[in-house]
């Protein structure tokens, strides 16, 4: 198969939620040990506290985010960091930006035929509600964007939210073979 | 196995603790840890220090893992100093830049304490 033909494969939506699925769930039982229940997609979009932002350029053009509240962040960054450990402001930001980093990282990697080099951006946290993000595109790839709303197991005695998105976008001739 | 000095190259501060804690719970002990945030760091601690190992990750601010690699190859008191990345860069492209530059090891994250071992053990051992 050539590379852009299995691009084509991997261009619908409900084929990359699961991947995406599978890269988080994997990032959250071996850095965290703890397991994502994935909630119902009637429930509500509810905005976190902190949105980690990792941009993908290249051939494949996005960003990964991941938001929580930011409870849920310290448990993280606690889990990360070792329960004897306080975890300070900054290393809280550190530590979901590396979970949507490896998140981001992982997705990527479970893409195969990507047709060219895909490059991962720095994380980079944003604290706030109401965060929107603009994509400076020629094409938006997805009227929606694939989602996935979790609770991680464990993490506390009130299950927590968190929301995990990809959005792709593309200004580049790398997609001319994708459908839109 | 004697104590190590060991350089953890991360722009993620959590993520060099969670590597540190990985080689203490592999069984190597520790002489002192470095800490660097970019390559361009790493570089002036691999100048100032004697180091028995580098576990570097790809993508940071100011110089990559990967031109990290490739600088400290050149340098005389990097000589022998085995370099393991650690990184979510996870294609065979990197690999293969990240080895042929002179790394000796690649980790993909997210990893397991076991990985970390496998790969750092051998590394060590063989080093003169």
């Amino acid at each position: 198969m050539s590379a852009d033909a299995s691009v084509v494969v991997l261009s619908r939506q409900h084929q990359w939620l699961p991947i995406l699925e599978l890269a988080a769930q994997e990032v959250f039982e071996i850095m965290l040990g703890t397991q994502l229940t994935l909630t119902t997609k009637s429930e509500p979009l509810q905005q976190g506290e902190l949105t980690a932002i990792v941009a993908l350029a290249g051939s494949l053009r996005g960003t990964v985010t991941f938001c929580c509240g930011s409870q849920s962040a310290k448990q993280i960054a606690v889990r990360m960091l070792g329960a004897e450990t306080v975890p300070a402001e900054g290393q809280v930001w550190d530590a979901i930006g590396e979970i949507c980093n490896m998140v981001a990282g992982n997705f990527k990697n479970k893409l195969t035929g990507l047709g060219g080099v895909c490059l991962l951006g720095v994380p980079a946290v944003v604290t706030g509600q109401a965060v929107r993000f603009h994509f400076h595109g020629r094409r938006r790839f997805f009227g929606n964007r694939p989602d996935i709303r979790g609770r991680p197991a464990r993490h506390s005695s009130r299950p927590s939210r968190l929301t995990l998105t990809f959005s792709a976008v593309s200004s580049r001739e790398d997609f001319a073979g994708w459908p839109c | 196995m004697n104590k190590i000095r060991a350089l953890i190259v991360d722009d993620s501060s959590v993520m060099r603790k969670i590597v540190e804690r990985c080689l203490r719970q592999a069984g190597i002990e520790l002489e002192e840890v470095f800490e660097a945030s970019n390559g361009a760091e790493a570089l002036g601690t691999l100048r100032n220090h004697s180091l028995d190992l580098v576990l570097c990750d790809i993508n940071m601010p100011v110089m990559d893992g990967l031109e990290f690699v490739r600088q400290a190859s050149t340098m005389e008191s990097a000589k022998g100093v085995p370099i393991i990345m650690i990184t979510t860069e996870g294609s065979e492209s990197y690999v293969v830049q990240a080895l042929s530059a002179g790394a000796r090891g690649y980790i993909r994250k997210p990893f397991t304490p076991d990985q970390v071992k496998e790969q750092v053990l051998p590394v060590l051992e063989k080093k003169p």
